[in-house]
């Protein structure tokens, strides 16, 4: 009898000491994702990601994770982190599909796109060293650019053949070296407009095709296939044949009704435009 | 048979005494587990992965440096390390990172994690090699050594002191000789009181500066004289020696308007330009383009 009740209590105790381990766990789990939220509401986004993706890891709390991590871009996206914002959501959809953090930020990215669509070098900011030697390399080109046309007396540009081939060069280094950064497109239209800067027929046919290459050279993303577009139809309506935008502004329309929706800018753009050269 | 009962309740006892025991050894232990119950390796890298990613780069190195003091069992720890070299660079700390990825090397020579850090230093390196062109966003404070002894603090005093004479160097846009003087006595200061300061070579570079400020043919040589005394005398500050070099080859063109002195200085250029980047440089085609301009072959 003695021994049954000292068993008794022996698996009590080791009972209450597990239970309130589980429990102390739980509650530090709940706590963190209320002090997350707190933080979010208080606009402390840093502090606020470091507290959802405690909750991610080292929690590994299930009921809350996709929550946490959905949040986690809501804070990116408030501290003009657009484009990790974007990847973070893009990680919930995979992560967590067919849950209503899924969904919410499928509609996020397709808002934070819309925020960023006209602006999308601006907040490209580089990051790895791939992406600030490519930038590097494009300010190298910039300097050699910014020799490269001599005003003659006429008022005519004249190239200096030197200083703009070897900004071509630094500009198409990029795109052949680090062509899978954010910036390399970037590289394309600098060329693109060392060329319009050149302000001859010639050298506006150059940027177009500069232009339109990065269309195809980087077809895989929306923001830049559209503004090579635009500056390609740009260029044609105001410098060259008004005629030659009509079939780009309509891809234009075409790719900004398809990939970013009814109340985008890009969209208005080319519809108006269409109107302007018909 | 009371002796047998007796023997019954010793052995009883006896039981009691070593349950007891064992069962507090075993509560030590789960009472132990639960104190020490903190997250695993895995689980701080993960987490310090993630910061990393979400460019919170402070705690990422917090939980980085936590992993590496207190799980250095851990297959994650060398990987750390070398993360926390990243979050260094993409909080734009270069110069922490240059620093942090050289002890790196040292430590784990010739190993994978010994090459990623030199690559590392040596794209670091790139992106200010020519340090005008760095993006204006960038402070390229951040690339240069920052004073962390006395020395180096004197040198930025007697800087200072160089930047406010030759802030009063014109009147009625006339250049005050004294003040020229005075700026050079604490560029030869610096160079002569603190020459192993990593920010003596500003001093040099400020001495060549002030020379060209004087604005007369013979001064302009004196200036160049005085920027190529920093390839000998600090030789292994590529940004320093390449960026002046270029400055002498476009004084020499543009200033002095000796253009065989000019196409010279843009082939040495060159020459050292190789040497140190080893891929093809900012330098090497900017003194490649010069010299097209000015009509020399370049082989």
């Amino acid at each position: 009898m003695r021994k049954i009740l000292i068993y008794l209590m022996a698996v009590l105790v080791l009972f209450s000491v597990s239970k309130k381990k589980a429990y102390a766990a739980e509650v530090t789990a709940e706590q963190t994702m209320k002090a997350a939220n707190g933080l979010l509401e208080n606009q402390c986004y840093t502090e606020a990601i470091k507290e959802f993706l405690r909750v991610v890891y080292i929690f590994k709390d299930e009921r809350n994770s996709a929550e946490a991590e959905y949040k986690t871009g809501q804070c990116l996206m408030q501290n003009k982190k657009y484009w990790r914002a974007i990847a973070q959501w893009e990680s919930v959809e995979k992560k967590y599909p067919a849950t209503e953090w899924a969904t919410k930020s499928k509609e996020s990215i397709k808002l934070t796109t819309i925020v960023i669509e006209d602006v999308s070098r601006k907040v490209q900011y580089p990051l790895s060293l791939k992406e600030k030697i490519a930038y590097t390399y494009i300010r190298f080109g910039d300097d050699f650019a910014s020799r490269g046309w001599v005003t003659l007396g006429s008022g005519v540009k004249d190239m200096e053949k030197n200083e703009f081939e070897t900004a071509q060069f630094w500009y198409e280094k990029v795109v052949m070296d680090y062509p899978d950064t954010f910036i390399a497109p970037y590289a394309l239209e600098k060329l693109g407009t060392a060329y319009y800067n050149g302000d001859q027929k010639q050298y506006f046919v150059k940027a177009v095709e500069c232009y339109q290459k990065i269309s195809k050279l980087f077809s895989d993303r929306t923001l830049w296939v559209l503004r090579g577009l635009r500056l390609a139809a740009d260029t044609n309506r105001d410098k060259l044949k008004k005629s030659s935008s009509k079939p780009l502004y309509q891809k234009f329309y075409d790719i900004s009704s398809e990939k970013i929706g009814s109340d985008s800018f890009y969209k208005n753009y080319a519809e108006t435009q269409l109107k302007v050269v018909q | 048979m009371l002796h047998t009962n007796i023997r019954r309740s010793i052995i009883m006892k006896k039981r009691l005494i070593m349950f007891t025991v064992m069962l507090m050894v075993f509560s030590g232990v789960v009472f132990k587990s639960s104190a020490y119950a903190g997250p695993e390796a895995d689980e701080i890298y993960n987490y310090a992965n993630a910061l990393y990613e979400n460019e919170c780069f402070s705690s990422a190195i917090e939980q980085f440096s936590n992993l590496i003091s207190n799980y250095s069992g851990s297959k994650h720890v060398i990987e750390a390390e070398y993360l926390v070299g990243e979050c260094l660079q993409r909080d734009k700390k270069y110069w922490l990172a240059i620093n942090h990825w050289k002890n790196l090397m040292k430590k784990y020579p010739n190993t994978e994690t010994a090459r990623d850090c030199e690559s590392g230093v040596k794209m670091i390196k790139r992106i200010i090699e020519n340090g005008t062109l760095v993006d204006a966003a960038t402070n390229l404070a951040d690339f240069e050594p920052y004073p962390v002894t006395i020395d180096d603090m004197l040198v930025k005093t007697y800087m200072d002191n160089i930047s406010d004479h030759l802030g009063r160097l014109y009147i009625n846009e006339k250049v005050i000789g004294p003040e020229l003087d005075k700026s050079l006595f604490w560029c030869s200061k610096i160079l002569a009181d603190f020459p192993g300061s990593p920010m003596a070579v500003n001093g040099q570079d400020k001495a060549g500066y002030t020379y060209w400020l004087k604005n007369s043919p013979s001064d302009y040589k004196k200036s160049i004289e005085e920027y190529l005394k920093i390839v000998d005398m600090f030789p292994a500050d590529d940004r320093w020696v390449l960026g002046d070099m270029k400055w002498c080859g476009d004084i020499a063109r543009n200033q002095i308007g000796d253009t065989k002195y000019a196409a010279d200085l843009y082939i040495r250029l060159i020459a050292e330009a190789k040497k140190r980047i080893g891929d093809i440089s900012y330098y090497e085609s900017y003194a490649k383009t010069q010299l097209s301009i000015m009509g020399r072959k370049i082989e």
